[in-house]
């Protein structure tokens, strides 16, 4: 009788260690701490426990600050890091996004380490402070305290990126092969990259879209200054919507072909970004709407595209194949070519006559030999070239 | 005095390479691509193969042959935590047996059986996995049977059976066995599985990290993904350069060469739980007093490591990080201590 009743218990024990639970089963969230309780019977019949503590017990703020380096024509991007004072950890890695290459990466001491993150475009900064890398109750930065001194430099333009956050775990996570599949998808979910940090939105390089369609940056003009307002960066609604304004205005101006009154609305933009520069806008706000705007003032002055340019723009499309057909690609550079042979005599009439050949010649091939894009590109610029030159009378 | 053998009997069979018709003397089997590939549209003692559309040409004697169809190879079976089986991990095959008199035997029995070959796969055990872990065979032919590692089925009305296989979890090559008895005579025949994680590659000996943890069961044990091999080679070049003072980083096990079920003690049984897709490595943390490794415990210069304590290494910890690997305790405050990255 006595040996049922040890079988009967041996089934009981058997089906509620391997049938019966779920995740809720094995994981317990501990309030007090914030961390997750663990615990499973192994398959030699052990009791695993393991505390898993997240690295998001942490209230972080990060202010960043863009200026531009005039000698190296690079943009230089400062982030000061704050824990607030809800923090229940020290801060101890920042990490964020960039989307073009950085160089010069400034950090605050010896004891913050910068790397790239193989997977992700991502810099990351760490700290600490033991000998050879121990763990250290110090590392980081204290709950109600900052730290400047992060930042780097890009040729890319300032845009709204992603940064990561992870506070310092007091011991690194223990834990055992032959776990329940609930609790590995646990850890698959919390304990990863970037499940396990704290994310916030900041400024970071990326490159000019290209080609480079002026009204299609209005576009994102309009974006950056929207979201500006939804991450408190722009402090009321209407300056966000005076903003707005001013970019849509350019793209009415832009699409009607009236350039000077494109340019004369974004210097205005300049103007306005510049007095309300700390009071209505944030450093941040700030840097997305006068780098981007300086950025197509350029391109509005540069989009005067030497024919030198459109031939070169021509021979890489090939290269990409974006231009399937080497014969229609060498009859569109001659076209070019004959065009500034009849610039370099004072006929622009002639010029323009064989660069209406060209648009014949593009329209006839697209779809069939040439990309969108490159056909996009090259009818904007070709066309803009011929009313620069005048129409042939 | 010059001896004479009796000449065996002679099986004829179509030769589709060469177009004619051939004979091998008794006990050879026909060469595999005439055997399973005769003309088509023979009328006369012709089988066509369950499964496949080929056909092929028997003569009188009794002969038993069981097949895997290529490329003969499939992944292990893999617990649902490595993501499992889905189509493109298929760790099951279609075995063709077939016993025939010129024209098929039905409704006789035929054991089919799986023997691991070693060594492969990266296990040079002496002994063969227990039947039960050597995967699932169903049959299918007059009769239906299940059975691991072996199963006895009778064969359909044209001496055929079809048998899944259900690969182990251990990679490594199989021999799949058919035999059967017919006229107190035991035919047999043979064909071979391979069952592994395709793809992965070995972890080189360079200067800037020591491979450690070969055994005489395995004594391969550094197979891991390609891209998991770039990572693990980007820690230990980092730490490698970061940090000059510290003893570069000792890499333990990964995977196998075929992948699969990593039996670290050698007895076909976990641990390793982990280990099998070549994303799982092991490194080595110092025991002061003992042996060097990534430092973890503190105080360093302790003579006696059971009188020291884990604090970890977050400089070792960071680098796993930004090269995608999460860096875990295992086998805590023991000789087994170290550090499992999970890629």
């Amino acid at each position: 009788m006595k040996s049922y009743k040890i079988i009967f218990l041996m089934f009981l024990l058997s089906f509620f260690t391997q049938v019966g639970f779920n995740a809720d089963n094995y994981i317990q969230f501990i309030p007090e701490t914030g961390d997750y309780k663990i615990s499973f019977y192994q398959e030699n019949g052990d009791l695993f426990v393991t505390i898993f503590e997240p690295a998001t017990k942490v209230d972080p703020f990060v202010h960043s600050v863009v200026s531009f380096n005039t000698n190296v024509n690079s943009y230089v991007y400062h982030y000061e890091l704050t824990n607030s004072v809800s923090s229940k950890q020290r801060l101890r890695v920042f990490s964020v996004e960039h989307y073009t290459p950085v160089t010069d990466i400034m950090s605050p001491s010896s004891s913050w380490r910068a790397r790239y993150f193989r997977f992700a475009p991502i810099l990351d900064w760490a700290n600490s402070r033991g000998e050879s890398g121990l763990r250290h109750p110090k590392d980081g930065i204290a709950p109600d305290s900052s730290q400047s001194g992060f930042g780097f430099e890009s040729k890319g333009l300032p845009t709204i990126v992603t940064c990561y956050f992870r506070g310092g775990i007091s011991k690194t996570f223990t834990f055992t092969e032959n776990a329940p599949i609930e609790v590995e998808e646990f850890l698959q979910t919390h304990g990863k990259f970037p499940a396990n940090t704290v994310q916030r939105k900041t400024l970071g390089p990326k490159a000019p879209p290209f080609p480079f369609f002026p009204a299609a940056f209005l576009d994102t003009l309009v974006s950056y200054t929207r979201q500006s307002g939804g991450l408190g960066w722009i402090a009321d609604q209407q300056t966000s919507e005076k903003y707005e304004t001013r970019f849509h205005s350019a793209q009415t101006a832009l699409q009607e072909d009236r350039l000077d009154d494109t340019r004369q609305t974004l210097y205005q933009v300049l103007q306005e970004v510049q007095t309300d520069s700390g009071a209505a806008l944030t450093s941040e706000a700030y840097a997305l709407l006068c780098y981007n705007t300086v950025y197509l003032l350029s391109q509005l002055q540069e989009s005067e595209v030497s024919l030198d340019d459109l031939i070169a723009y021509i021979r890489q499309a090939f290269e990409e194949g974006k231009i399937t057909n080497k014969g229609i690609a060498n009859s569109l550079i001659a076209k070019l070519e004959t065009a500034g042979k009849h610039l370099e005599k004072g006929k622009p009439k002639q010029a323009v006559n064989v660069l209406n050949a060209f648009l014949n010649e593009l329209e006839a091939q697209h779809e069939k030999h040439i990309a969108g894009e490159v056909y996009d590109y090259l009818k904007e610029n070709v066309t803009a070239l011929i009313t620069r030159l005048g129409s042939p009378e | 005095m010059k001896r004479f053998h009796p000449s065996p009997p002679e099986t004829p069979f179509y030769d589709s390479r060469k177009g004619v018709d051939r004979s091998l003397s008794g006990g050879q089997s026909p060469p595999d691509d005439t055997s399973w590939g005769g003309t088509p549209g023979r009328s006369k003692d012709t089988y066509e193969v369950p499964g496949e559309h080929v056909m092929m040409y028997i003569g009188q004697p009794t002969q038993l042959y069981i097949r895997i169809p290529e490329p003969k190879e499939i992944w292990p079976t893999l617990r649902d935590r490595d993501g499992g089986n889905p189509d493109n991990r298929n760790n099951k095959e279609s075995i063709h047996v077939l016993l025939i008199e010129g024209t098929g035997i039905p409704d006789h029995d035929v054991e089919i059986t799986v023997q691991m070959i070693l060594p492969s796969g990266g296990h040079d055990h002496t002994n063969q996995p227990p039947t039960e872990m050597r995967g699932l065979l169903t049959a299918t032919g007059g009769t239906t049977a299940t059975g691991n590692g072996e199963v006895t089925a009778r064969t359909n009305a044209q001496g055929g059976i079809t048998v899944t296989h259900a690969a182990p979890e251990f990679g490594g090559r199989f021999e799949l066995i058919a035999r059967a008895q017919v006229q107190g005579k035991i035919l047999e025949d043979r064909d071979t599985l391979t069952v592994r994680v395709p793809d992965l590659v070995e972890l080189p000996e360079v200067n800037y990290y020591e491979l450690i943890g070969r055994t005489n069961d395995h004594p391969s044990n550094h197979w891991a993904t390609q891209l998991v091999m770039e990572n693990i080679q980007s820690i230990a070049m980092a730490w490698f350069l970061l940090y000059p003072n510290e003893s570069p980083i000792s890499i333990n096990d990964i995977s196998l060469e075929y992948g699969g079920l990593f039996d670290v003690t050698g007895n076909w049984r976990p641990p390793h739980s982990s280990h099998r897709i070549g994303t799982d490595v092991d490194v080595r943390t110092a025991l002061p007093g003992l042996r060097s490794g990534i430092p973890t415990r503190t105080p360093r210069d302790a003579t006696d490591w059971a009188a020291t304590t884990w604090v970890g290494n977050i400089n070792f910890e960071d680098i796993c990080r930004v090269f995608n690997g999460e860096p875990e305790l295992h086998s805590p405050d023991s000789a087994n201590e170290h550090y499992h990255i999970d890629f």
